[in-house]
């Protein structure tokens, strides 16, 4: 028997299945595959909180502010790099263009626009998916008192790759970062752009090297060996693209978190339905057991609680059939809230269908929206299974899923 | 205002009037088309992809069936490479009419078109997928055809020929002395500036448009539009073309095309010549009809769904027929007849298999009153293909296989110049579209064509955003090409957001299933990892 | 729906994120190598279309199913990947390359008889195996890398024949498919393993199995491998209808029992997926039950675990981890530092040598950052060609779960 199964390894699963071990409790998290981690940014938003409370419904409505501070403290705990500011900070998207977040990397967060200075921005030859173009222009038309120029690199490691014409992904160029080649090359061109820019004419000038695809946050030092620290100029990361370096990274990290705290982890298994106390009338129900398919056979996975992330549309929690003549939530086939108007004929606008989601109380229970009473005693939903809400045009993707996933631990 | 002469103007970009331009080139006579939009952009890229053997109307129509296996057979040989010849079966199923059936074998006998009966055990092995409801199998030499291509390769032709041609020129109105066509007059839609085309002859080729060109000048045609829906499939759930064997209807063809499988259609009437929009409820009605052939339909993925006008003849006895019930067939109408005025035909109905036909037709009597007396050759001399074995291996060896036959297939004779540049850099050969395999040189080389304008004609040429993610992840990959050839990040985003906007009115008619998470994720790349503003709801 | 339909389903979950091309261990050491995505559901949009394609990059996959497990849409990737090179197999030109490449294919898939060559002299063929002449001529004949690990031959495990009978005492019997690994380079571990559930009560029938058929597949000898599947159904036909569960010690044997052998076409197939073990699941479902029993010895030792990826690739977490972190004393820490390398007998070809070692340089990283932290003294997993190559990237010791488990039973020193 569990003390709680998480089912579900994306941000909020794996927030609620670190808390709870943290705890001290025996934890286990399924999940088919890694979740819709690797398209983190490695930027949290958390939106514009109060507004957003104000809301009928929105998940944000579910927590006090205590709770959504400590939900970001407690990312920091995990990862010391991130930092907390009153204002909201800002850092490079992957095409140079300036975007806000509120939890982002130190190293991340730009330089005052006010101030003087240049940017080198070191492209590393054959990046996948990044354009230093697009991203020097980008960069010079957001910061028009600074300088910006580029310096191309290479890493002799990937000389065959360069050769055959194949692209490195910005994954495979973060992994090369944290060795010690890599970080014997990046010191080697830091201390160049340095000799260039310095010796020359303007020796105050203040210079940032700006570095796609580094990420110097989640090393796990117990695994892999330490590296050099810091570098002779200050280096500035960018925000990922997809498949994010930044995402790949923190869910390894997250993992190794997890299991270091004696969680543990059955990938590669979906979970489809579950087994309940027979229920009896006008009572909430409780359920002893979630079924997972492993390869050949089914496994039954006995807990006191069950916190449920399996990411809502994009995370596949939620499967919305041919003509949506059926819309469900895969493994308790929870009642789910579906907005009348499904999509709205502008693609940017924000979309009526990314409201679906299960309606919860303030323990985030599942409710029925129907007659508003709560369905299962002891299941949370947390993350994007929540109703109510659009973490694209809200921004506030991160905010709920930590906060989601954090208060759900506490109650384990 | 530009003036330009010349001897025939061509109104049209579609199959017909890039047919009538390389038709009327090859016999000499100088010739401009002038089209709105981009080649193809209205019926000839909206149809289903398939070349007719005839098989659809040789119960109903046998002259359109004659044509039909005829212009198949001519254009196999002419325009092979824009063609798969995948075949087609006739799918009888268990309670359709039998009568029709023997209907349909006379008929095919009659007008010559081969059928074959393809036993089921051996119809099941080859199309798992086809529904066991089937009874008997009849199989016709039914072909896929890329219409894009068929109109690039005339295109090219023509232009050898001497032929012209300018796109983003929409025709404002006619221009009339004494009675007389003797012109057009044009907007450049991309200057702005407005052009007077001198010319003998003008041929009115514009598809469901034409009823318009000729009411510019208070003519009358009779064109009826009619709409058909269509459903793209993320995959090739058949490899031949699927007829059901019965009266044609709606929802009765899959079409297999290179790697998606197109499905339809349905037919209604419209007022406009534009209106691309799809129902939902044609969606689900089709789907409905397509269980007959397919049965595990629902569990499939539909990437979009898209309309095409049928620009159908309506004929003064015909009036009170609607659709399906009007002729395939097409009329050329001389409008000193019609309305005593010299100098101006109008080209209507027909099909794109009997394009060429058409084209032939018209070019027949353009000669004929200009006093040319050359023959017409388009049934004889291929279309260009000039494909090099040799820049073919070398692409093969760069790009893959894979990726290497899909590029030659596009770009024929041009290839060789976008290998040259993979060769160079070979960084150049990453995919920009990685579902249907799209290289960076690829992109760089349509982006110098003068006819893109935009990202979304470089899909048309390319492909590129027609595949599983259906602009996702390539329009992003297309950023440095687009932000240099259109100079600058505003016009990128904008680029973006029209082409993101083109797909989304496709798939909102099917947004379910796995092109819902597509479209969720499309949304998180460009609203959360790329930052780009939301709009304002209209609601 | 049938088995065409659900790969169809799969091909269409596909959302083009490319995650699995970022995690894919032989993508990141081979830039000729296109990756999952490409090779797999990318590819397969078409082959649907009967397309030729590239047929000698479908062998660069090494079948460790790390894609799967990490596709966020459940796509069956590698089966794609070997669905084709099934296709791709039946159409295959034969050149010299062919040849050798083919021969090389014919040794490494048949671990079994190099096996059952291997015990016949142990220390004749572990002698000769260390000889770099002949490590050389199995380079240049059949391009076998001169540089990799190969494991080492020893006393092989007998086959045990059933004693009790079927139907007498069902509920205390087991059947044990031990694999080649264990069966000629490591009898010792099977040979515990049998004590162990003979200490638990159970009697432990070993018949004379051939190769699962893994190594068969994953070299392209598709054929002989569904033979040897149903050969083995054959065998376990009897127990499997009475009920009988079916143990692996290797991962990579019980994925292979418990994926490919339920799509066999033979009745028992249809009952192996449900019945087959990784040996630590079939003792935590004991557990579960409050039939383990716990009176277990102190075992001071501290252990790094390395989760086999064909593990993982199961879905039933890491039942090892549960029942040794019952055992007192025993510290044990999940590195999960990702694929050793070998996968098989990938990292046994001379191409692919290099690759395997580039692989595994994060778990070897791994291990040896824990092991001079003093985190622990050595290794433990499941898969034996992963421990071959573990010591061999390395150099520490290495052992299967199941040792330490005996210790704490007093089964073994």
């Amino acid at each position: 028997m569990w003390d709680a199964v998480v089912v579900g390894g994306g941000l909020a699963g794996w927030i609620a299945g670190i808390r709870a071990a943290q705890r001290g409790k025996k934890v286990l998290l399924v999940t088919e595959g890694v979740g819709t981690l690797f398209y983190f940014s490695g930027i949290f938003d958390y939106g514009d909180i109060e507004g957003l409370r104000h809301l009928p419904k929105h998940p944000y409505t579910l927590f006090n502010s205590e709770a959504i501070a400590q939900g970001q403290h407690f990312v920091q705990e995990i990862c010391p790099e991130y930092i907390i500011n009153e204002t909201p900070q800002s850092a490079f998207t992957v095409l140079g263009t300036v975007r806000q977040g509120d939890l982002m990397p130190r190293n991340m967060i730009l330089p005052d626009r006010q101030e003087q200075g240049r940017f080198v921005l070191l492209v590393p030859e054959g990046l996948k998916d990044f354009f230093p173009e697009v991203v020097i222009a980008n960069m010079a038309r957001e910061f028009p008192g600074w300088q910006v120029s580029a310096k191309r690199m290479r890493v002799d490691a990937l000389a065959e790759w360069v050769k055959l014409g194949k692209s490195v992904s910005s994954i495979d160029y973060s992994a090369i970062w944290r060795s010690e080649e890599g970080q014997r090359v990046l010191a080697h061109e830091i201390e160049e752009i340095k000799r260039q820019y310095q010796v020359g004419n303007k020796p105050q000038e203040k210079i940032v090297v700006v570095l796609p695809s580094l990420v110097k946050e989640y090393v796990d030092f117990s695994r892999t060996k330490p590296c050099i620290e810091e570098f002779s100029l200050p280096v500035l990361e960018m925000s990922s693209f997809v498949p994010s370096p930044h995402g790949r990274y923190f869910a390894e990290y997250l993992k190794h978190r997890f299991t270091d705290l004696g969680g543990e982890l059955m990938i590669g298994a979906r979970a489809v339905s579950l087994n309940q106390e027979s229920p009896s009338e006008n009572k909430a129900r409780t359920c002893q057991e979630v079924i997972v398919n492993s390869k050949g056979k089914s496994l039954c996975l006995k807990g006191k609680k069950f916190i449920l992330a399996t990411g809502g549309l994009l995370g596949g929690g939620i499967k919305v059939g041919m003509a949506r003549k059926s819309i469900h939530e895969g493994v308790f086939d929870l009642p789910l809230f579906v907005p009348k108007e499904w999509s709205e004929p502008q693609f940017f606008a924000s979309q009526p269908f990314a409201q679906i989601g299960v309606e919860t109380d303030e323990l985030m229970r599942p409710l029925d929206p129907a007659r508003g009473e709560v369905v299962w005693d002891n299941v949370h939903v947390v993350g994007r299974m929540l109703a109510h809400w659009d973490p694209w045009t809200q921004r506030c993707g991160g905010g709920v899923s930590v906060t989601s996933g954090y208060v759900a631990a506490e109650l384990v | 205002m530009r003036e330009i002469s010349t001897q025939v103007v061509v109104i049209g970009g579609g199959a017909t009037g890039v047919g009538i331009l390389r038709d009327l080139s090859m016999r000499g006579i100088p010739a401009l088309l002038l089209e709105q939009g981009d080649l193809a952009h209205g019926t000839s890229s909206r149809f289903h992809g398939l070349l007719h053997s005839g098989g659809r109307y040789a119960v109903k129509d046998d002259k359109a069936a004659q044509e039909c296996i005829e212009e198949n057979i001519i254009l196999k040989t002419i325009a092979a490479h824009c063609i798969e010849d995948t075949y087609g079966w006739f799918v009888f199923l268990k309670g359709d009419d039998p009568n029709y059936l023997e209907l349909w074998l006379q008929g095919c006998d009659q007008v010559g078109i081969p059928v074959r009966e393809v036993p089921l055990e051996e119809g099941f092995r080859l199309e798992p997928l086809l529904t066991r409801k089937a009874a008997r199998i009849f199989e016709v030499p039914d072909a896929t055809v890329d219409g894009f291509k068929l109109l690039w390769s005339n295109v090219k032709s023509a232009e050898k020929y001497g032929g012209t041609y300018q796109t983003y020129c929409k025709v404002q109105s006619l221009w009339l002395e004494n009675g007389r066509v003797i012109g057009v007059y044009a907007e450049d839609l991309i200057t702005g500036e407005t052009l007077r085309v001198r010319s003998e002859i003008v041929v009115n080729a514009a598809g469901p448009w034409s009823a318009e060109i000729a009411a510019m000048s208070g003519f009358n045609v009779d064109v009826l539009k009619d709409k058909g829906s269509l459903l793209v499939f993320n995959q090739r759930l058949f490899n031949r073309v699927i007829n059901r064997l019965r009266v044609p209807g709606d929802g009765d063809i899959f079409v297999p095309h290179q790697t998606v499988t197109v499905f339809g259609t349905t037919s209604h009437t419209v007022e406009l010549p534009d209106d691309h929009q799809v129902d939902e409820q044609d969606i689900t009605y089709l789907i409905e009809l397509g269980q007959n052939l397919l049965e595990g339909i629902e569990r499939q993925r539909i990437v979009r769904s898209f309309a095409g006008i049928r620009p159908l003849y309506e004929s003064v006895e015909d009036q009170d027929q609607e659709g399906r019930g009007v002729s395939r067939n097409f009329v050329i109408i001389d409008h000193q007849k019609m309305d005593g005025v010299q100098g101006l035909v109008s080209i209507l109905g027909g099909k794109l298999t009997t394009y060429r036909l058409m084209a032939e037709k018209v070019s027949d009597w353009v000669a004929a009153k200009l006093g040319v007396h050359t023959a017409c050759r388009t049934a004889e001399e291929p279309l260009l293909n000039e494909q090099s074995a040799e820049v073919w291996d070398k692409a093969r060896q760069l790009i893959g296989v894979a990726a290497a036959d899909k590029m030659m297939e596009r770009l024929n004779e041009q290839a060789g110049a976008v290998v040259e540049a993979i060769a160079r850099q070979p960084l150049l050969g990453q995919f920009v579209c990685e579902c249907e395999m799209v290289t960076q040189a690829e992109v760089i080389h349509a982006l110098q064509d003068p006819a893109v304008n935009s990202l979304d004609d470089l899909r048309r040429q390319t492909r590129l955003g027609m595949g599983t993610c259906q602009g996702a992840y390539c329009s992003y990959r297309a950023t440095p090409m687009i932000h240099e050839a259109f100079g600058g990040w505003e016009r990128t985003v904008k680029e973006y957001r029209l082409l993101l906007a083109e797909r989304w009115r496709g798939i909102t008619p099917v947004l379910w299933g796995e092109q819902l998470r597509e479209s969720e994720l499309a949304r998180a790349l460009f609203l959360n990892v790329l930052d780009l503003k939301a709009e304002e709801s209209e609601g | 729906m049938d088995s065409r339909d659900e790969l169809a389903a799969r091909l269409d979950a596909c959302q083009k994120c490319n995650m699995c091309t970022a995690q894919c261990p032989v993508a990141k050491v081979n830039p000729r190598f296109i990756g999952p995505k490409g090779l797999g559901p990318d590819m397969e949009r078409f082959r649907r279309g009967q397309i030729n394609l590239d047929e000698t990059m479908l062998d660069d996959c090494s079948n460790c199913k790390t894609c799967e497990l990490t596709c966020p849409s459940g796509v069956k990737i590698t089966e794609m990947i070997l669905g084709a090179r099934r296709a791709a197999s039946k159409a295959r030109h034969k050149n010299t390359m062919g040849l050798r490449l083919g021969l090389r294919g014919y040794i490494l898939g048949r671990n079994e008889y190099l096996g059952k060559l291997g015990v016949i002299w142990p220390t004749l063929t572990n002698q000769v195996l260390k000889i770099k002449l002949v490590r050389l001529a199995l380079d240049k004949t059949l391009s076998i890398s001169k540089n990799g690990p190969l494991p080492a031959y020893g006393k092989p495990l007998k086959i045990q024949p059933d004693k009790v009978g079927i139907g007498t005492n069902t509920n205390k019997q087991v059947v044990y498919f031990p694999g080649c690994y264990t069966r000629f380079n490591e009898g010792d571990t099977g040979r515990i393993l049998i004590r162990l559930l003979e200490h638990l009560g159970y009697k432990t029938t070993v018949p004379d199995f051939h190769c699962c058929g893994l190594p068969l597949e994953a070299n392209g000898q598709f054929g002989k491998a569904d033979k040897n599947g149903r050969y083995n159904l054959e065998l376990m036909r009897p127990y499997l209808e009475a009920g009988i569960p079916v143990i692996t010690s290797c991962t990579s044997c019980g994925l292979t029992l418990k994926e490919d052998y339920p799509k066999l076409e033979t009745s028992s197939a249809q009952l192996i997926g449900a019945q087959a073990y990784d040996l630590f699941e079939f003792l935590w479902q004991l557990h579960e039950k409050g039939e383990l029993p716990l009176d277990f010895q102190e075992v001071r030792a501290s252990y790094g675990y390395h989760p086999p990826c064909h593990l993982k690739a199961q879905g039933i977490g890491t039942p090892a981890l549960r029942i040794l972190g019952l055992i007192p004393g025993v510290k044990i820490r999940n590195l999960d530092a990702g694929c050793c390398g070998l996968s098989g007998s990938y990292g046994f070809k001379a191409e692919k040598y290099k690759k395997a070692m580039k692989i595994g340089s994060s778990l070897f990283e791994a291990i040896n950052v824990g092991s001079q932290h003093g985190d622990f003294q050595s290794m433990t997993t499941e898969c034996g060609v992963c421990k071959v190559q573990i010591v061999h990237g390395t150099g520490i010791p290495t052992e299967h779960p199941v040792h330490i488990l005996a210790k704490a039973y007093r089964l073994i020193d």
